[in-house]
């Protein structure tokens, strides 16, 4: 369900075809990602992760609450920067640096 | 289509935690030929596909493996191999430092050793945790990786496993895997019961819906012995994203609370499935919604936890980032919003965060529960050449990722042994794949043929799930179920079994999905048979059988079952102690 999917900032590399635990993805005659399935998502976002262009969100569906913010998620090192934006146009950015043990 | 016919030492069957795990303690053995065959891709497949931040199993500072093996078998109320736990628990911490080698992160104190969130876990930074495992595989010459390769069957020649076949998911190919020693580990079974959310959000669901059991429906049509398929897991989690609750409940101490804003944890008690139990108490009786609260935390302390779950369930994160920004936007708005809400606490200074929880629909996972293959003390089944790990093998509860590890280690070596004693000769693999390769035929060419019947495989997945959910004990069911019920589930069962038989795939994609609800409706059935021979309530929680309230001494035993002449026969087991070595007999 929760896979949004920017055709143009899709670059075609097959990432997120390879690592969808579902086999959810494929690239498309156009040579771009397309869904599938996309009732059938599991909502794992390691697309998301993985996709070097952004061109992959997350959104929660609104049978379980979602209020129509997406996030999506840039690699840069070890450092995995989220990008949430709201609804409103507003959006906030938070890392998770996998290489330093974070206590909580 | 397509066949393809390939040969190894050993294989295995599913590359998820317990899979590549025993590709990598299999690969220790040099000259030995292995091969893993994966529905998906071993990147990112299976229960660690979103990452993890805890190492669930994990034997702390001042305790030994025995108090693992004590407090699983409280845990099970007493239903679990204590031979299993014992090698399974005395492995554990030698597992967790073989990932930390492999670039796993672990959280380390002041002085550099491993961070413990109670004394059975080890707080990781698990996002990756798949990936590594995967890379390690990869660069290990003597492991092929099948990826997109669905196993359907498991193939026998004179009572011994021999092989498997698979089919391609995307490419019209048929594989027919012939091995010396097979190692199944395709996890266990989701999407047997209608989920919480049907519909578009259906696969929102804790277990990923791409575990459909096959490994257990393999094992009991090849006439394995399966065990406590009676006891199911259900798991307590966040409502909508089905996140774990552990990092709030154990990381920071979150409270059970009702809507009255009472504590009721400690009126049901803090056993897995006693927590199920209370909140659905709580529900049933009008208390509801129940709620998982952290109080008095700082800001950063709330930012730690965002990112913890953006670790393993990065959908729990987003759901509280939207209730954080809809709190601030009435707030600026000078609204007031009355009552008890979830997100961010009010005052300067001091949060709460807050999750609404509530019990899944019922899964059958050998890694939380003690269901699957009844193994010997080495993971053999008993069939021979065949052996079981993970999630896929029973007897063996609160395994978690790192005791999934530890097991695959076990059966690996065991697979190795029997794989050097008994090479293959001459085998009768390619006809012993006839039945399956006519039937998956059968499906893909009925398409054009008339008079099939007009369902699609995903309809009568539904109409399976709402059977199992009413009369087999689901969610709408509060868990529970009689004699009668499970008789009507049982008609159902077979009736949607017998329909599925005429389904038609239009391509390999639609092949997938009739195998996917066929296998199911095998662990329906046999499932179904073991709900009704345990005659008592051993789980509150996870099981209720309304005929046997309550649970009875005498039922202090292994429901286990098996496959012959198209019937389940239903037999019982004794315990077995943990320093006991426990072997099939003949
Ligand atoms: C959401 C979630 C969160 C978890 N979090 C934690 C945690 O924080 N800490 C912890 O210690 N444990 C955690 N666990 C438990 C842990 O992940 C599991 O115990 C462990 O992954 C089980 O390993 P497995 O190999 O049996 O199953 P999996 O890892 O699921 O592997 C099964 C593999 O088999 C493949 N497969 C299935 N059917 C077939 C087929 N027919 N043919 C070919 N391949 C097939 C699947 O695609 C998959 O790759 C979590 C589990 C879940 C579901």
């Amino acid at each position: 369900m929760s896979i949004a999917l920017d055709p143009a900032l899709c670059s075609g590399c097959g990432r997120c075809v390879e690592v969808c635990p579902g086999g959810l993805l494929a690239l498309g005659p156009d040579g771009r990602a397309r869904n599938l399935s996309p009732g059938e998502c599991w909502n794992c976002a390691a697309c998301v992760k993985d996709c070097p262009c952004g061109a992959l969100s997350l959104y929660l569906a609104p049978q379980i609450g979602g209020g129509g913010a997406t996030m999506r998620a840039a690699r840069l090192g070890a450092v995995l920067r989220w990008e949430i934006i709201f609804p409103d146009g507003r959006s906030r950015f938070i890392r998770v640096d996998s290489s330093r043990p974070d206590g909580y | 289509m397509r066949t393809v016919a390939v040969d190894t030492d050993i294989l295995i069957l599913g590359g998820g935690a317990a899979g590549c795990y025993a590709a990598l303690s299999a690969a220790a053995r040099p000259g030995m030929r292995i091969m893993i065959a994966e529905k998906a891709h071993i990147s990112r497949s299976g229960c660690l596909a979103a990452g993890i931040n805890a190492i669930n199993a994990h034997i702390g500072r001042g305790h030994c493996p025995d108090d693992y093996v004590d407090y699983a078998e409280k845990d099970a109320a007493g239903i679990a191999r204590g031979d299993l736990l014992a090698s399974m628990a005395g492995r554990l911490n030698k597992t967790v430092r073989t990932l930390e080698k492999l670039g796993l992160v672990v959280h380390k104190d002041a002085d550099g050793r491993y961070a413990e969130r109670g004394w059975r876990n080890v707080r990781v930074n698990g996002e990756n945790i798949k990936p590594l495992l995967a890379a390690a595989v990869q660069k290990r010459d003597q492991v092929r990786v099948l990826n997109r390769v669905n196993i359907v069957s498991i193939l026998i020649d004179d009572g011994r496993a021999i092989g498997a076949v698979g089919f391609g998911t995307t490419e019209a190919v048929c594989y027919v895997l012939r091995a010396a020693a097979i190692i199944c580990a395709t996890g266990g079974a989701a999407g047997l019961y209608s989920p919480n959310s049907p519909g578009f959000a259906g696969h929102c669901m804790w277990y990923p819906p791409f575990n459909t059991g096959a490994g257990y429906a393999m094992g009991i049509l090849a006439g394995a012995e399966m065990t406590t398929l009676e006891m199911r897991f259900v798991a307590l989690r966040c409502k909508g994203s089905i996140a774990p609750t552990g990092t709030l409940a154990q990381g920071l101490g979150a409270a059970q609370i009702n809507s009255r804003g009472e504590n009721y944890e400690n009126r049901y008690g803090t056993m897995t499935a006693q927590r199920v139990y209370g909140t659905l108490r709580e529900n049933l009786e009008g208390r509801g919604p129940c709620r998982l609260h952290a109080g008095n935390l700082t800001r950063p302390q709330v930012e730690d936890i965002y990112r913890a779950y953006l670790n393993m369930a990065p959908a729990q994160t987003l759901k509280w980032l939207e209730e954080e920004q809809k709190d601030r936007g009435e707030r600026e708005e000078g609204g007031e919003r009355g009552g008890w809400q979830e997100g961010k606490g009010r005052d300067e200074g001091s949060c709460f965060l807050a999750a609404e929880i509530e019990g899944t629909e019922p899964y059958l996972v050998g890694g939380h529960a003690a269901c699957g293959y009844w193994v010997d003390s080495r993971r053999a089944t008993t069939v021979p050449g065949l052996f079981a790990a993970g999630d896929a093998a029973g007897g063996c509860p609160q395994k978690y990722a790192s005791g999934a590890m530890a097991e695959a280690e076990i059966a690996a070596e065991a697979a190795l042994e029997y794989a050097l004693e008994h090479p293959l000769g001459r085998c009768r693999a390619l006809s012993a794949s006839g039945a399956a390769v006519a039937e998956a035929r059968g499906f893909l060419l009925r398409r054009e043929e008339k008079g099939k019947v007009p369902f699609e495989a995903g309809q009568l997945e539904e109409a399976m799930q709402q059977a199992m959910d009413r009369y087999a004990g689901g969610i709408s069911a509060a868990y529970r179920f009689n004699e009668a019920q499970l008789a009507v589930a049982a008609e159902r069962i077979g009736e949607i079994t017998f329909l599925s038989g005429s389904l038609g795939a239009r391509d390999m994609r639609g092949l997938l999905r009739i195998h996917e609800l066929r296998e199911r409706l095998v662990v329906c059935r046999s499932l179904i048979a073991h709900l009704g021979a345990r005659r008592e309530t051993r789980w509150p929680g996870f099981a209720e059988h309304t005929d046997y309230p309550g649970a009875d001494e005498a039922w202090r035993l292994h429901v286990n079952s098996r496959l012959q002449d198209g019937r389940i026969r239903v037999m019982f087991r004794d315990l077995v102690g943990r320093r006991e070595v426990y072997e099939h007999r003949a």
